[in-house]
């Protein structure tokens, strides 16, 4: 910081200090560059690259990995996957953490407390737990969902629901939402007791009723957390949500389920080709960034400041 | 808020939330329910509360499924990543809130800018350089990704704890003539509890939960960790599956998660809200 000196207890003119900030810092900062900024630049640049990952030999192709991807049609239909991937959780991730932060903002303290622990819960576990979990549900033979269905004399709807390509994907994005709504709906009610008590007492005194009030006074104020929520659940979708899929269909039946996270590992890991695979991770980060970009553009129109 | 009436929209919401309070219990339930059965009550009966009980499941997923050898695999990975993470984080957090000067503000501009990094973009490259520093399929490899990875996190929110603490202790310190070595750990360690408790469990969260490296980092069983080794156990059984020792290891796995969000959730409910809407 240029303009004003440092005051002496945090002068790098005591050597101690000197010795203090390099101590303190490298550690940190070199593992961090290390193992979690330099990789993204490795990324970048591998892409340009074909290389199996094990011959020492890797062979400069320019954008011909990217040519390849657009003539490599499972990549389309991944990425048609991605964008209904990112619609679907951001509608029901939004739409149901926002229903429920509502909910909670007309609830007594005591049902406040229970409802965010318990609807907060299922997002401390592992993916993988989850998704076992949903793996064993939508099984035919042994599995809770056809199990209800049953019961409730719905056989004909019963099935393998991981197995059928029309039924495979939104069966695994159900538990993503499931796994979701709890941390967006305790971000957005953090929002809404944030907003001062006069803004939405005034509406109701002007004769508005809740709903009113709560569709004209509080979600307007809450557009920036909104916008938090939503590019949250944009980033995520598009860099974790194919776990689900390594761990549930690893993209099948038939494709079905096929998305470039899942794509990116399939092409890396198991195929071995590192620099296409790095050009789909790319292609993917692309998308994060504009679908980030469209949706919180969407949500802007002007800032209400209640400061 | 006065106390209200039952009236319609009051029950509407209530309803609303027990509906999705029941479909996040009844999985766990569920799950619950058939780790006490054999595969003929699963199959006969998916839903049903078991005829009989099945209480070597347990001890059959702890050591035929080799749970309890993932168990000890993950814990001593999660305890060495969090606290080699949390000492790195505290120590680089209070360097950056201290001492102005343009190379550190610049480090900690790095570290939080870092935080959004594209991760699927990251995943062959961190293969990459774990294997050829000799660290492929081994924990340590885990914990130093792991380590790297939460450190950025674990900086912004302790960079924001420290601008909180007034300087006031270390310049009465420093008047008793106290270098930086003996403030930090006899005068600033001690205050840093609650910000320390946030991170804690932030990194206790990620490690014990972390499936995405571990997935490409290690290969040997005897190296995985739960979450890895309960998804290569259902990969492997998938044609004959044995189900009531897999329900029966979903369950021990979800125990100590269960059991710390219990301890936890105050203050992760706390951690999580301030540091989302900053962001």
């Amino acid at each position: 910081m240029q303009g004003h000196t440092p005051t002496p207890v945090f002068s790098v003119r005591d050597k101690r200090n000197l010795l203090f900030i390099i101590l303190g810092l490298v550690p940190a900062a070199a593992l961090a560059f290390w193992l979690h900024i330099l990789p993204v630049f490795q990324g970048l640049y591998l892409s340009l690259f074909r290389w199996s990952g094990l011959s020492p030999k890797r062979k400069f192709v320019g954008l011909a990995n990217f040519r390849a991807l657009a003539n490599d049609s499972l990549v389309w239909k991944a990425l048609g996957h991605d964008v209904y991937m990112v619609v679907f959780r951001l509608t029901a991730v939004i739409v149901l953490a926002l229903l429920f932060a509502g909910i909670l903002h007309f609830s007594s303290r005591r049902k406040q407390k229970i409802v965010q622990g318990l609807f907060f819960f299922p997002n401390v576990l592992s993916v993988a737990v989850v998704g076992i979990i949903f793996t064993f549900i939508y099984n035919p033979s042994i599995g809770a969902l056809n199990a209800i269905l049953t019961n409730l004399g719905l056989e004909n709807l019963t099935q393998a629901w991981l197995g059928n390509p029309k039924t495979a994907f939104p069966a695994v994005l159900f538990p993503t939402v499931w796994g979701a709504v709890g941390y967006q709906m305790l971000l957005l009610f953090a929002g809404m007791s944030s907003i001062p008590k006069a803004y939405t007492e005034v509406a109701l005194l002007e004769g508005a009723t809740r709903i009113q009030e709560f569709f004209q006074v509080t979600l307007p104020l809450l557009r920036n957390v909104v916008k938090t929520c939503v590019s949250l659940v944009v980033i995520n979708t598009l860099n974790r949500t194919f776990i689900f899929i390594r761990v549930m269909t690893k993209g099948g039946p038939n494709d079905a389920t096929e998305v470039l996270g899942n794509y990116m590992f399939y092409q890396g890991f198991e195929n071995f080709k590192f620099g296409y695979a790095t050009s789909i991770a790319v292609i993917n980060f692309t998308l994060a960034l504009v679908l980030t970009f469209v949706v919180t553009r969407l949500l802007k129109k002007e800032n209400l400041e209640y400061a | 808020m006065p106390k209200q009436k039952y009236t319609f929209a009051s029950i509407l919401r209530d309803s609303i939330l027990i509906l999705w309070g029941l479909i996040i219990l009844l999985p766990l339930c569920w799950v619950l329910i058939g780790s006490f059965k054999n595969n003929v009550q699963l199959y006969e009966n998916p839903w049903g509360l078991p005829t009989e009980y099945h209480f070597e499941n347990f001890a059959r997923a702890w050591s035929e499924a080799q749970i309890g050898l993932f168990f000890v695999n993950s814990i001593v990975v999660t305890a060495f990543s969090v606290t080699i993470g949390v000492f790195l984080s505290v120590l680089a957090a209070y360097v950056v809130n201290r001492f102005p000067y343009r190379i550190v503000k610049f480090a900690f501009w790095a570290f939080t800018a870092s935080m959004m990094l594209p991760l699927v973009l990251t995943l062959v490259p961190k293969f990459l350089i774990i294997r050829d520093a000799g660290l492929l399929d081994s924990r340590m490899g885990l914990v130093l990704v792991y380590v790297a990875g939460a450190i950025p996190f674990g900086v912004f929110t302790m960079e924001s704890f420290f601008a909180s603490l007034p300087k006031s202790f270390e310049e009465s310190a420093f008047i008793d003539g106290a270098g930086p070595f003996t403030t930090f750990l006899r005068i600033i360690t001690p205050l840093t509890a609650p910000g320390v408790t946030v991170i804690t469990i932030f990194q206790f969260l990620g490690s014990w939960n972390e499936f995405y490296h571990a997935m490409v980092l290690v290969s040997s069983p005897a190296k995985f960790t739960i979450p890895l080794g309960m998804v290569r156990l259902i990969e492997v059984q998938q044609y004959s599956i044995e189900w009531g020792p897999i329900f029966a290891g979903m369950v021990i796995v979800i125990i100590p998660i269960l059991a710390f969000f219990a301890l936890t959730q105050k203050r992760l409910v706390g951690g999580l809200t301030a540091g989302g809407l900053k962001g």
